[in-house]
């Protein structure tokens, strides 16, 4: 094994061209965003670094669930989601800036009494800055984890030490857990919040089963783009992607049964405080939002996955990817947006802007953490698995 | 017309798939290989088209699914219409659950019938066991008489060749000339 040549990832002159291009691009719109829509502009910021967040936070998922279920197939392709979740605490701090910036903007709750008694724990809890500090936990939280995590799997690169494996067993157990308890509390914070009236304890799943579909996806658009630019050849074979779309397969079927879930929960009971979230939604322009995001989220590569076929042929394979990442964003546009338009006559695109910074951000910081590693964990015990997977 | 039948058994899942990757070379077919867990890459080593279960699975899924659908919306909207907690009687949310629990019954108990009548696994049938391990810890090989080419000699050989603990030759019964529904499959 030692002696097999690792592939580096080199990403090309143009495609860097390109990135930055859109970069200034998006800067120069959500700078005129920010002085004539400045509400939508900053729900934008929030929708596209919570994008990027969500797909670090969903690699580190994908990272820990191997670990944790010693998954043998998914070792050679590790980097990949490794270099997504390496993004994580760049997105953490931009996230954190705009959660400061636009405060007062997006979450105007700080200071309404209108139920007439402020006690104090209400009070405490709708402080700016114990808002901030909340998010701030949650970041450092995951920022740990992830750190170790990802130092523990570089360093066995160079002393294939299989406690370093055992180490990164228990610490994706413990991350899992975490996750499940901050990502809720991020989610109502950031998200429910946007809508002060409105409750839905199953939003954080809904967010989390979203994020982790959406990372699957990523995962399978990189492993083919980089098989189509010759650096996985020796590796991924069509079992290989057979593996990677039944995982989007199965939380293909996850988000659409914990969208329904949401749905008809809400439905059935009929609460004013719990359906004011689907009258918004499901009205006016944002009803075509909604048909759109459970078609590309669910009901087109669920059809599209159900055969073997499919899931074995990289360029169907990568198209039902590609829907599902679109489909994710407008997913989080259909959260984010129509709580701070209301309702609009027509689909809003100031929000849509800052997008075209922080996607390529996102992506430039994946390319650099993919330079910088060798594409294979090649002292992993469960390597030789990995690779005579079929 | 009887047909001669040759069995070899091996002891490791490694063997039986070289066994047949240099059997397959060879010109040889299969009638069946029996393995105590499911070996990946088997079917495909031994050219067997892939199996059409799956299209059984989904169509009675998506019968079943229409019927549930169907089924409850007669039932609810036209047929005996109640009110229940001001709800239109064309509540198709409130419908989705049902169906989404019968599409996966009668997809599960769908194909599982259609497997079982397949290979005749039905109440009542004669155990056949073709060679003592073969339902325990052993992967046997099963490889019928095809043509002319048949020549046991060269196929001990071979076997032996993939450490085989056991190699047999026997005459198939006249009640078990008929090929498997997999070694049909395989001559395709």
């Amino acid at each position: 094994m030692t002696t097999m040549q690792l592939p580096t990832f080199i990403p090309r002159p143009a495609l860097l061209t390109r990135l930055r291009l859109l970069i200034a691009l998006g800067v120069i719109g959500t700078l005129v965003g920010l002085i004539a829509a400045p509400k939508l502009t900053l729900g934008g910021l929030l929708l596209g670094a919570c994008y990027s967040l969500g797909m670090g936070l969903g690699a580190m998922v994908i990272i820990s669930l191997s670990y944790i279920t010693k998954a043998g197939w998914s070792t050679a392709l590790r980097r990949i989601p490794e270099s997504m979740a390496a993004t994580l605490p760049l997105t953490c701090l931009i996230l954190l800036i705009i959660l400061a910036a636009g405060f007062y903007q997006l979450y105007p709750w700080f200071n309404s009494h209108e139920h007439g008694h402020a006690d104090a724990s209400l009070t405490l809890w709708r402080k700016p800055a114990f808002f901030l500090a909340r998010a701030a936990g949650c970041m450092i939280i995951w920022l740990i984890f992830s750190f170790a995590i990802l130092r523990n799997s570089r360093k066995q690169d160079l002393s294939g030490d299989l406690r370093l494996t055992h180490r990164n067993v228990g610490l994706s157990a413990v991350f899992l857990f975490a996750l499940a308890i901050t990502l809720s509390l991020a989610t109502f914070d950031w998200f429910m919040s946007l809508q002060p009236h409105w409750i839905s304890t199953m939003l954080g799943v809904y967010h989390f089963s979203g994020l982790f579909q959406s990372a699957i996806a990523a995962m399978i658009v990189i492993t083919i783009l980089l098989q189509r630019a010759g650096l996985l050849q020796q590796i991924v074979k069509p079992a290989h992607l057979h593996d990677l779309g039944k995982y989007l397969f199965c939380f293909t079927t996850f988000w659409g049964y914990i969208w329904f879930c949401q749905y008809m929960l809400i439905w059935y009971s009929n609460i004013p405080e719990e359906t004011s979230y689907f009258i918004l939604r499901h009205n006016g322009p944002w009803l075509a939002v909604a048909y759109v995001t459970v078609a590309m989220n669910w009901a087109i590569p669920f059809f599209g996955l159900l055969s073997a076929t499919t899931k074995r042929n990289d360029r169907l394979l990568f198209k039902l990817a590609v829907i599902v990442l679109i489909g994710h964003w407008i997913d989080l546009y259909g959260i984010i947006v129509p709580s701070l338009a209301g309702d609009a006559t027509m689909i809003d695109f100031w929000s849509v802007l800052p997008s075209l910074i922080l996607l390529p951000i996102f992506v430039l910081g994946m390319m650099r953490a993919l330079r910088a590693s060798p594409l294979m964990p090649a002292r992993d015990p469960m390597l030789v698995e990995s690779l005579h997977h079929h | 017309m009887s047909r001669q039948l040759f069995t070899a058994a091996f002891e490791r899942e490694e063997d039986l798939l070289h066994a047949v990757a240099d059997l397959r070379q060879a010109g040889y077919v299969f009638k069946d290989a029996y393995t105590p867990y499911p070996v990946h890459g088997l079917p495909e080593a031994m050219g067997l088209r892939p199996s059409r279960l799956p299209w059984v699975c989904f169509l009675c899924g998506l019968t079943g699914g229409i019927f549930a659908l169907l089924a409850q919306l007669y039932l609810s909207a036209v047929d005996w219409p109640i009110n229940i907690g001001g709800k239109p009687w064309n509540s198709s949310p409130a419908f989705i659950p049902i169906t989404f629990e019968i599409t996966v019954l009668s997809a599960g108990i769908g194909s599982l019938l259609a497997f079982l009548l397949r290979y005749k696994l039905l109440p009542g049938r004669q155990p056949s066991v073709l060679e003592e391990g073969c339902n325990d810890n052993l992967f046997v090989l099963a490889i019928p008489e095809h043509n002319a080419t048949f020549n046991p000699q060269e196929l001990k050989i071979i076997c032996n060749r993939h450490h085989a603990i056991r190699t047999d030759q026997r005459i198939e019964p006249d009640g078990q000339t008929k090929p498997t529904p997999a070694q049909q499959r395989g001559a395709a």
